[in-house]
């Protein structure tokens, strides 16, 4: 009887330690989920960029920023061909907008945006095109 | 007690008559009982003692198994709240760097970024808490012009896999309908109590609009005419309209 009793609680406790480490543990795991704050990596950056994606790089690019992600070289030359892209959309507004003073800004963002994509400077051409920016 | 020979005066403890060396029965049956309680008493310690043990050991489990029991049940609660007390926790640091994060929405939404003011109000989370109220107004339209702007940036783009202008050009419809939605003022004090429409705030989601409208005659050739009827176009009207230029365009 004794031995018995012996062999079951033995059997119980090591059930009911399996379940709370389980529980407990996905609990933490889900608990550091709500909490996590979501930044884009280099990785994400790239494959949007060579997609021409510039869209998705752009909020890539606020989604990182206003979350003080970390940063390499290669994602501040993603940073610099998103701010241009954006800069290039409200160009293009401003043209049709004959906004002479939002012009001069994207302007100006856009050249400082330019000196700023190192490697990646090739993508201020694909979106030239794109917006049919001259 | 006395000796049965020659009647001298016995005790318990005499096995033999010191006088006449007469064996004393009495005391002999005296040792045997005494022996054999000896004995009896030191099987009964002992069982006493390792039943006790026994039961103290199956006490101790029992105990053991009702404190995992109410571990198991406070783990189980714990998962199944571990998203309420992360969300509290998030509108706690929200909370806290009020100050922080208000001073920056103000500086973005000044400067017109509302990109940024909606990534920062997404990405940390800011919904929950009161010092935020104010600029639910505003994050509404923001947050719909960052999926607007999304959407026109796709159109724009090559597509990247078919069909994927058709969801764009969808999703574009309804965030649109969502924009116009937001952007009517609710007829509730609660919002000029906390100051959601405030002059900033209207002009901030009037220059969203602009944006938007701008956008939207950029992308699709509208002109300033087309723009005022599309205003009072209905949801569904938007959306035809919408499309129909996009085929043309197309």
């Amino acid at each position: 009887m004794s031995k018995t009793f012996h062999i079951v609680t033995n059997i119980v406790i090591i059930v009911l330690a399996f379940l709370i480490i389980l529980f407990t543990g996905m609990g933490i795991f889900e608990m550091a989920d709500g909490m996590r704050v979501y930044t884009v990596s280099e990785d994400s950056m790239l494959y949007a960029l060579e997609d021409g994606r510039y869209g998705d790089l752009v909020s890539d690019y606020h989604r990182n920023i206003v979350s003080d992600a970390k940063t390499t070289k290669t994602m501040e030359e993603c940073y610099a061909i998103a701010r241009y892209y954006e800069a290039a959309v409200d160009y293009k507004l401003a043209l049709q907008e004959n906004d002479n003073e939002l012009l001069e800004r994207s302007k100006n963002q856009m050249d400082d945006a330019s000196n700023k994509m190192g490697d990646l400077s090739y993508a201020q051409g694909e979106i030239n095109k794109l917006l049919e920016i001259e | 007690m006395r000796c049965q020979s020659c009647n001298a005066p016995l005790s318990l403890e005499d096995e033999k008559c010191p006088y006449c060396g007469t064996p004393n029965p009495d005391a002999i049956k005296h040792r045997q009982e005494m022996n054999r309680f000896s004995g009896e008493f030191e099987r009964t310690q002992s069982s006493v003692l390792r039943t006790a043990g026994e039961n103290a050991q199956k006490s101790m489990r029992i105990i053991i198994l009702c404190i995992m029991v109410i571990l198991l049940i406070l783990s189980f609660l714990f998962l199944g709240f571990s998203w309420n007390i992360a969300y509290s926790i998030t509108k706690l640091q929200a909370a806290t760097n009020s100050e922080k994060y208000c001073a920056m929405l103000d500086q973005y939404e000044e400067e017109g970024d509302f990109l940024s003011f909606a990534a920062l109000y997404d990405q940390k989370s800011l919904y929950g808490a009161d010092a935020y109220e104010e600029y639910r107004y505003v994050y509404n339209a923001a947050s719909n012009y960052t999926n607007i702007f999304n959407y026109i940036t796709r159109l724009l783009e090559e597509e990247p896999w078919e069909g994927s202008h058709d969801d764009a050009l969808k999703y574009l419809c309804q965030s649109l309908n969502y924009y116009y939605e937001a952007a009517e003022r609710e007829p509730y004090d609660y919002y000029y109590e906390i100051g959601a429409y405030d002059q900033r705030h209207l002009d901030a989601v009037e220059r969203i609009t602009e944006k938007i409208e701008n956008l939207l005659q950029l992308t699709f050739s509208i002109t300033e005419e087309e723009m005022e009827t599309f205003r009072e176009f209905s949801p569904a009207e938007k959306q035809v309209f919408i499309e129909r230029r996009y085929a043309e365009h197309e």
